[in-house]
């Protein structure tokens, strides 16, 4: 992984307010927008995952793309970080839409 | 390493894996058919202003994505074929038929088309290799 670094996990992070600043830019950049129904942390070993559930009719491409663009706008920022993204649309997919009790690692950064 | 010719055809492969199917088992055509932009966005970084970058993880070649211009067009494509392939196998995610020809006409067609060009235009005038 030469010229690369992965972000560092944090020794405990229990809510958003210690998530990473990179996390935080994230949901800043996306929190506006209405389809967007929560967001999560959680790390892969070092690799940090994020996830951004919407709500969206299928076909679900124009929902989907601001928050891809965004992810892409985080990575063009940090030419060093390195994150797993996903975007799931709880209409089709429940498995990432977290009730109130959140499973062990997971860090919500918003909800709506 | 493959080479950009060897991402090329296993790229053109699996799209026709996800041909094959597309009308028995959808949800398998979209694995086949990501893993089809997978190898397109391989064969442009194999090569790519005389670069070889071969990415070892899908978050590795996400950041390429992003912070290549020429690539950075298809993000948005490739990453819904990434997170469709990846809902089906792991989350249970439906996908008809109907479904897998919507991400071919759109995302994938858009993502082929745009690397289908690079590779055309940087190979031109350049020697082969990897044989």
């Amino acid at each position: 992984m030469a010229g690369r670094i992965r972000v560092r996990q944090p020794a405990s992070v229990s809510n958003v307010a210690e998530a990473p600043a990179f996390a935080k830019r994230f949901v800043r950049s996306i929190q506006g927008l209405p389809q967007v129904r929560q967001v999560t942390l959680e790390y892969a070993g070092n690799l940090p995952q994020i996830c951004t559930v919407i709500e969206a009719p299928w076909p679900d491409d124009a929902s989907r793309d601001p928050i891809y663009h965004a992810e892409g706008d985080l990575l063009r920022a940090d030419p060093s970080l390195e994150i797993d993204f996903r975007v799931v649309n709880r209409s089709r997919n429940r498995t990432r839409n977290y009730g109130t009790e959140l499973p062990d690692g997971i860090i919500l950064l918003f909800r709506r | 390493m493959p080479s950009r010719a060897e991402h090329i055809a296993k790229a053109e492969a699996n799209e026709q894996v996800a041909h094959l199917l597309q009308a028995v088992h959808p949800d398998w055509a979209v694995t086949a058919l990501f893993y089809a932009a997978v190898h397109w966005v391989d064969a442009v970084l194999d090569g790519l202003d005389e670069t070889r970058v071969h990415p070892r993880s899908h978050a590795q070649r996400r950041g390429y994505i992003a912070r290549r211009p020429e690539l950075a067009v298809i993000e948005a494509d490739y990453t819904a074929l990434q997170d469709a392939s990846v809902g089906s196998r792991y989350d249970c995610e439906v996908f008809e038929t109907a479904d897998v020809a919507h991400m071919w006409e759109t995302r994938y067609a858009a993502a082929r088309q745009v690397c289908e060009a690079i590779v055309g235009r940087s190979s031109q005038g350049a020697s082969p290799r990897g044989a």
